[in-house]
């Protein structure tokens, strides 16, 4: 046996391990740090009433337990990218809290069994986009049926009820809103038409694809979810065939739309009116974006406290305005740093497209990556009166059962895309060839 | 809680949730930066890596079921290896430690840093050392043998 000559000396060891080997676990730093502001956020719920208040109680430990859930146990079946992960637990649960402290009622709990929802939807969606969606031609076989129950899911709002949004279910006042589940089927379509190179038309049947979304949701007076899926199908497109004359093209298309929109649509001319108007009329729409502003001037750098600013004062103030309300309570600071850690969500996810294997995959985390983005942006600056206004969600914050279910189904297939590329690191070899075991 | 207390003290919570998130965001960034992943396997950048060799796993025994952990495992750049879903390349077995070793490439050359007492070619070794193609180092009843590239003509290239 040949003696091993041992040529490390003790200082170079020490030289390369004072550089390397105290490397942290920073994810397990930000998970305990996420439960331990989850907890205290919770417990200063409990306390607020005069006497102790157990349902939120009982919400604090589910939400600092699915933290945990997510970013250690869910792991040893299946792993999704860790810091997607503890981010959208992080904002899932904070979300989760902060409605309930919004209204401490019985309603306020919706968005916890949302939460809940939306966690196994997570776990679900991580598993079957490994496991099913990016086989190849998984999707492609059925593609037709996909295509079908999404257009025919979107439909059913506006045949089935007056206000063309929503469905509203038998039991409980739920309803849920069609145009935020589809989102996830319609990135998955269009990622599956695009990365088609049999297909004859490609751009035919896309244009076709993405008029026929953007046109239902839009007949919905949808508008802010029309322009979510819009920017999706544009980044989608983009990633397909990136080139020059598609940034034109794309340009082109969407300053026409924007054009024909415009004039066409009575609400949105309303929309840029309120823009301009906030502060001239204090009554109906420029009423609440005053008050949304009067909001953010109240908080201050630092906020009011946890259920003492005004929120009582803007008319939808947990779903549309929640960000004022948030910036009254915790100070813009506060608020600032939710929306960077949504933008660290978004580049974490756009980067797992940018290393993807395959086009297909690419285009799927993409396409979520750009629905967090725009989501945000369009809320946040609708609010603080950057943009005009357009009802769309804050991710993971605003109460509303449908669009947390369809983010967190995003995290997932972006959980699921990023194990899929980071495979061959596990992978094992036979002398045969490779056999892949994630 | 009476009222006027609870005013006092959500307004001073108001600071200590500004620390904990700004302390949030810090360990995101972080994370972001380090891409380490926790909770097993590594969600590293595995295209862009260049190959640097791999870790054959034999032995363990059927009857306990635990010879699962026979396999082939990448050797990267700096990897991990032990029991622990922390670890860069885990395996199940009992009778390899938590945190058993971890490589470091230096130079062209493979590092082993033990983090736990491992035999190597039949000796005992607690501080670093360098490892060359063909070594075997042995935990228990599993036997992880060294290939590294250039040794066998370029059999093992990368996908």
């Amino acid at each position: 046996m040949k003696k091993i000559k041992n040529d490390i000396t003790e200082e170079s060891a020490q030289n390369a391990g004072a550089e390397r080997f105290p490397r942290f676990d920073w994810n397990a730093r930000l998970m305990a740090l996420c439960i331990a502001f989850i907890s205290l956020f919770g417990l200063l719920i409990v306390v607020r009433l005069p006497s102790p208040d157990m349902r939120a109680l009982i919400i604090t430990i589910g939400c600092a337990g699915s933290i945990y859930f997510c970013a250690r146990l869910f792991p040893r079946f299946n792993i999704a990218d860790p810091l997607t992960t503890a981010l959208a637990t992080f904002l899932g649960s904070f979300g989760a809290l902060y409605q309930y402290s919004l209204t401490q009622t019985f309603g306020g709990m919706m968005q916890t069994f949302f939460y809940a929802v939306g966690l196994a939807v997570f776990c679900a969606t991580s598993i079957v986009t490994r496991k099913w969606v990016l086989v190849p031609g998984k999707v492609e076989k059925n593609r037709l049926p996909l295509i079908g129950v999404s257009a025919a899911a979107l439909a059913l709002p506006m045949v089935m009820s007056s206000s063309r949004q929503w469905i509203y279910l038998g039991f409980g006042g739920l309803s849920i809103q069609p145009s935020e589940l589809v989102k996830v089927a319609f990135i998955i379509i269009l990622a599956d038409i695009l990365k088609d190179k049999k297909l004859r038309h490609p751009v035919m049947v896309s244009a076709f694809l993405i008029a026929l979304f953007v046109g239902m949701v839009a007949l919905q007076n949808d508008f802010g979810s029309a322009l979510v899926y819009y920017a999706a199908a544009v980044a989608l497109v983009f990633i397909a065939a990136p080139s020059l004359r598609t940034i034109l093209l794309e340009t082109g298309v969407s300053a026409a739309l924007a054009f024909g929109a415009y004039n066409i649509s009575d609400v949105i001319q309303k929309r840029f009116k309120i823009f301009t108007t906030s502060f001239t009329d204090f009554t109906k729409m420029e009423g609440q974006l005053s008050s949304s502003l009067m909001s953010l001037a109240n908080g201050g750098v630092t906020g009011t406290g946890l259920g003492l600013g005004r929120s009582g004062t803007i008319p939808v103030y947990s779903t549309d305005f929640v960000f004022a309300v948030v910036c009254e309570e915790f100070g813009f600071v506060f608020g600032i740093v939710l929306l960077f850690m949504i933008f660290l969500l978004v580049w974490q996810m756009l980067r797992v497209a940018g290393r993807a294997g395959k086009r297909f995959h690419a285009m799927l985390a993409a396409g979520c990556a750009v629905v967090f983005g725009v989501q945000a942006f369009l809320i946040a600056g609708g609010v603080i009166k950057m943009i005009p206004l357009t009802g769309v969600t804050l991710p993971f914050i605003s109460g509303g059962g449908s669009s947390l279910v369809s983010l967190m189904a995003m995290c997932g297939i972006v959980g699921g895309v990023s194990m899929a590329d980071a495979a061959p690191r596990r992978a094992r070899i036979n002398d045969a060839g490779y056999t892949i075991d994630g | 809680m009476p009222k006027e207390l609870y005013e006092g003290v959500a307004v001073g919570m108001t600071y200590v949730f500004l620390a904990l998130i700004l302390m949030i965001s810090v360990c995101a960034v972080r994370a972001f930066m380090s891409e380490r992943a926790s909770g097993g396997g590594s969600v590293t950048d595995a295209t862009a890596r260049p190959f640097f060799g791999l870790i054959l796993v034999s032995g363990g025994d059927a009857a306990s079921g635990t010879n699962g952990a026979a396999g082939t495992y990448y050797l990267a750049e700096d990897v991990t290896l032990g029991r622990s879903a922390s670890c860069d390349i885990r395996i199940k077995h009992r009778d390899v430690p938590q945190q058993a070793a971890r490589f470091i490439m230096e130079d062209g050359r493979l590092g082993c840093y033990p983090i736990s007492p491992v035999q190597i070619n039949g000796e005992e070794f607690k501080e670093p050392v360098f490892l060359e193609d063909g070594m075997a180092l042995r935990y228990g009843k599993l036997k992880l043998t060294v290939k590294l590239p250039g040794s066998r003509g370029g059999q093992y290239e990368e996908d």
